[in-house]
């Protein structure tokens, strides 16, 4: 009688385990994957932002503006505050984005920037701004996010010319969630383009220099 | 156990664990599925957003053509009629698109294989078609050519997306067309220039004509007021002038002369008042009652002629004590005592006529010189106080007339009621000396005296003397032929005036209206900047603010007068007299001083009006070694040099024109 009674207790342990186990694979199973789900969301989210930066104007994100900075030739400064005002409410963000690209472009020969004058300055200053209250207001506190926008280097050997802008707030980022891009053209042709490196320059660029006029515009989000 | 047919708790429990672990498997093999579902999910999402980007890129691209376009076109406006600059604005833009599509079809896909264009070169790229928007901005409406689609590849290519581009509407942020409305309205009233300069010309030159009798021309005022009446066109049309380039003339103007010139413009309210026709007309309105009432005088007294007439009739005819006909004849004179009484009141009508038209003269304002000075010849002495005035000639006559008609009515009074056949006086010749009395108020004046004064005459001309005669200086002349002589030639005098004043002077309305806006004046004192570069070049780039924020445009001109001329035009002036041409009113005892002169400005080259839109500078364009964000420019160069105007001004002092 107490041989059986042990048996039975030990078979009850036994069925106890057992069951655990199988209610541990029973929780653990879950057709849909979290993870999963969070990256899809976020590279939807992060697609149709890009896409809205492209179709939105300006002036639906509240309005851009910015001041051109000194020209290179002695101005009567109050007289022209309001002259070199520029407000671009019908510019799309993207088009902004571009047309900062080709206002800004730096020239660098070795670390010496040739970007004499810094006419456009309060552009990408107010831009980056402008991006990052779009960012902030559309995205709020739910990702962290890295926007950059670039272009191909060009580089001449003893020079280079790009362009760069990055908009992030990593603060509270943990792991990477999706990485979307679009491509956006400069507002000027390659041909063209060359010609204002050049002048820029004071020389010749070799006839076989392929200018990318491509701008790669990429958000990263981040979950929090 | 076995008998009781149970299977072992042990048993039980492994077998609920394989059940588990089956269902755990299909979980995860669902759960995989799910995973490569949404990864191609995400995928073809993603397509389509590179799809939707690059649709939208091209959009950027349409935008950027037309901007060059529209720039490269504006800049030489005039070279085109309205539709062939569109067309050409139009076809310029395509191949800038096409030039464009064309390089980044490559460059798309050396970023991401999976971008091709299929672009139909074999058909024709279809023009971009510029449709006016709202506010006059751009719509361009592009495609592709027929057929072509920007096409996308998965990379294992199992999914594939081909987007058309065709009848995108792309809004373009440059008021090409308002640009084009207003520089329209700009040519088309171009004559407003001359016609404010004239009148600027003219005001000047009538205040000083009148004020100080002396009419000083100056290349730099003139030079001033058709800058001003530039800049009052500029203003009318486009909501704002060149003030930096006004003032820079103005202030320029004012080194040269020190003659306050700055001071001009800014002050200026039209003050010259010339004598209106419709005030003439009122003057002339009481003369015609004054007329009236020695016409009405005349028909009573040639009634009462007649009468007395009748009377030295019957009484040839009935020489006898017939009662009868002496009541008859007494009636008769009765009637006529009675005429010549309202007549004498009709002659003091005339005067009473007159003093209401000094009185409506004097009621004007004081400030009304043309109106005074008119005022002053009706009631003070001319030609050296030789020439009586008309309120004189009026009084003296009136006063004349009635004293005559007076002493008639007291004698035909007289006569009536002491009238019988009995009497040792001749009745007869009473009535016969009653009757020539009456005539006389109708016999023809004669000049007293004659007084000389200078005239003009032939071509060329030259001055003569004539004599102007007077016809009244004492009361005894006065007569009802007399007043009548008078009133008529005032009359005359006064018609010859209103022609005067319709005819060659400006019309008054053109001078009520025209005002320079306080706007203008107070911009005008804007100190202009220093600017060491092309000054189009800096308007480019810093285009001044506009004065009104509607349309909100900015205004550049080139403006560089060579040269100014005079040319003396009435009689005197041409024959080199600095004196203007008199032309002697004589009844009114008034003399016109006529000065007339055409002033002719040149240009050092041909003008360039130059107009900014302001509001939207959004053209990305090279300026130098920086690329730079500019408003839409539209320019206009206007085919005349020489611009010209005539001045004439009527005075009733006597003035001269001088070149300073």
């Amino acid at each position: 009688m107490e041989e059986k009674g042990f048996g039975y207790i030990a078979d009850v342990l036994v069925f106890s385990l057992l069951v655990s186990v199988a209610i541990t694979f029973l929780v653990a199973i879950s057709p849909v994957d979290p993870r999963v789900e969070s990256e899809r969301y976020a590279s939807s989210f992060a697609r149709g932002l890009l896409l809205s930066f492209q179709h939105s104007t300006a002036d639906q994100f509240g309005g851009f503006d910015y001041s051109l900075e000194p020209l290179g030739f002695e101005l009567n400064l109050p007289l022209i505050e309001g002259s070199a005002r520029r407000e671009l409410l019908h510019k799309t963000v993207a088009q902004l984005l571009s047309e900062d690209v080709l206002l800004n472009m730096r020239i660098n020969v070795g670390e010496t920037d040739l970007t004499f004058l810094k006419t456009n300055e309060a552009m990408d200053h107010e831009l980056k701004n402008f991006l990052k209250t779009i960012l902030e207001k559309t995205i709020g506190g739910r990702f962290g996010y890295r926007m950059r926008a670039n272009t191909k280097l060009i580089d001449l050997g003893f020079a280079r010319v790009y362009f760069e802008i990055e908009i992030e707030e990593m603060s509270r980022a943990r792991n990477q969630l999706c990485s979307e891009s679009v491509m956006l053209s400069l507002p000027e042709s390659n041909i063209d383009l060359k010609k204002f490196i050049e002048n820029a320059l004071g020389m010749t660029l070799p006839s076989k220099l392929e200018i990318d006029t491509i701008i790669e515009v990429s958000l990263e989000l981040w979950s929090t | 156990m076995k008998e009781r047919g149970f299977m072992p708790f042990s048993a039980a429990g492994a077998l609920i664990v394989i059940i588990v672990l089956g269902i755990a498997v299909q979980a995860a093999c669902s759960r995989h599925q799910r995973s490569i579902s949404t990864i191609d999910d995400i995928s073809s999402s993603s397509l389509l957003a590179i799809a939707a980007g690059i649709h939208g890129d091209l959009q950027s691209a349409v935008k950027y053509a037309v901007y060059r376009a529209l720039w490269e076109i504006s800049k030489n406006a005039n070279r085109y009629d309205e539709s062939e600059r569109k067309r050409t604005v139009e076809s310029l833009a395509t191949r800038y698109f096409k030039e464009r599509v064309e390089e980044l079809g490559p460059e798309y896909a050396l970023h991401d294989a999976r971008i091709e264009f299929d672009i139909l070169d074999e058909n024709p790229w279809p023009a971009i078609n510029l449709i006016e928007a709202e506010n006059g901005y751009v719509l361009a409406r592009a495609s592709l050519p027929e057929d072509s689609r920007i096409k996308l590849v998965s990379r294992d290519r199992s999914l594939s997306i081909a987007m058309p581009f065709e009848n995108i509407d792309v809004f373009v942020d440059s008021r090409y067309f308002l640009l084009q409305q207003c520089m329209r309205d700009f040519v088309e009233r171009f004559g407003d220039i001359n016609s404010s300069w004239g009148i600027m010309e003219y005001a000047q030159a009538w205040v000083e004509a009148w004020l100080s009798g002396k009419v000083e021309l100056s290349d730099c005022r003139t030079k001033a007021f058709f800058d001003t009446a530039w800049a009052a066109h500029e203003f009318d049309t486009f909501g704002s002038f060149d003030y930096y380039a006004a003032a820079k003339g103005l202030i320029n103007d004012e080194d040269e002369t020190s003659g306050g010139l700055l001071s001009e413009p800014n002050d200026r309210k039209i003050v010259a008042n010339p004598i209106r026709a419709t005030d003439l007309k009122g003057i002339s309105n009481y003369i015609d009652g004054a007329i009236g009432s020695i016409d009405d005088a005349s028909i009573l007294l040639e009634k009462a002629s007649i009468c007395v007439g009748l009377a030295i009739e019957n009484l040839k005819k009935h020489q006898t004590n017939n009662l009868e006909k002496i009541e008859s004849i007494r009636g008769l004179l009765e009637k006529t005592t009675s005429d010549v009484a309202t007549a004498r009141g009709k002659v003091l009508e005339v005067e009473a006529q007159m003093n209401h038209l000094l009185e409506f003269m004097a009621s004007y304002n004081p400030s009304d010189v043309a109106m005074m000075s008119l005022y002053q010849s009706f009631t003070s002495r001319l030609f050296d106080k030789d020439f009586p005035c008309m309120k004189e000639q009026v009084e003296l006559g009136v006063r004349g007339t009635s004293t005559k008609l007076l002493e008639l009515e007291q004698k035909l009074t007289s006569f009536f009621t002491q009238f019988d056949t009995s009497g040792t006086e001749d009745p007869q010749r009473k009535l016969v000396l009653i009757k020539s009395s009456i005539e006389e108020m109708f016999s023809e004046p004669n000049p007293k005296r004659w007084v000389k004064f200078k005239t003009y005459v032939d071509n060329p001309p030259r001055p003569i003397e004539e004599m102007i005669p007077v016809y009244i200086d004492d009361e005894k002349d006065g007569t009802i032929a007399l007043l009548d002589l008078i009133l008529d030639g005032f009359k005359n005098n006064i018609d010859e005036l209103i022609n005067f004043s319709q005819q060659i002077e400006l019309e008054p309305e053109r001078l009520q209206t025209f005002e320079i806006s306080d706007y203008l004046t107070e911009k005008i004192k804007t100190v202009p900047p220093k600017i060491n570069i092309d000054r189009e070049d800096f308007y480019e780039l810093l285009p001044p603010v506009p004065i009104m924020p509607s349309p909100g445009l900015s205004v550049y001109h080139e403006l560089e007068v060579k040269s100014v001329n005079y040319r003396r035009e009435d009689l005197a002036g041409l024959l080199g007299s600095p004196t203007a041409t008199p032309v002697p009113l004589l009844f009114i005892g008034v003399t016109l001083w006529w000065g007339q002169w055409n002033i002719t400005v040149e240009l050092e080259d041909i003008p360039v009006e130059e107009i900014f839109d302001f509001d939207n500078p959004t053209l990305p364009l090279a300026h130098g070694q920086c690329y730079v964000h500019k408003p839409l420019a539209y320019r206009w160069e206007m085919p005349e040099k020489t611009f010209e105007t005539t001045v004439v001004v009527i005075s009733l002092q006597p003035f001269t024109i001088s070149t300073r």
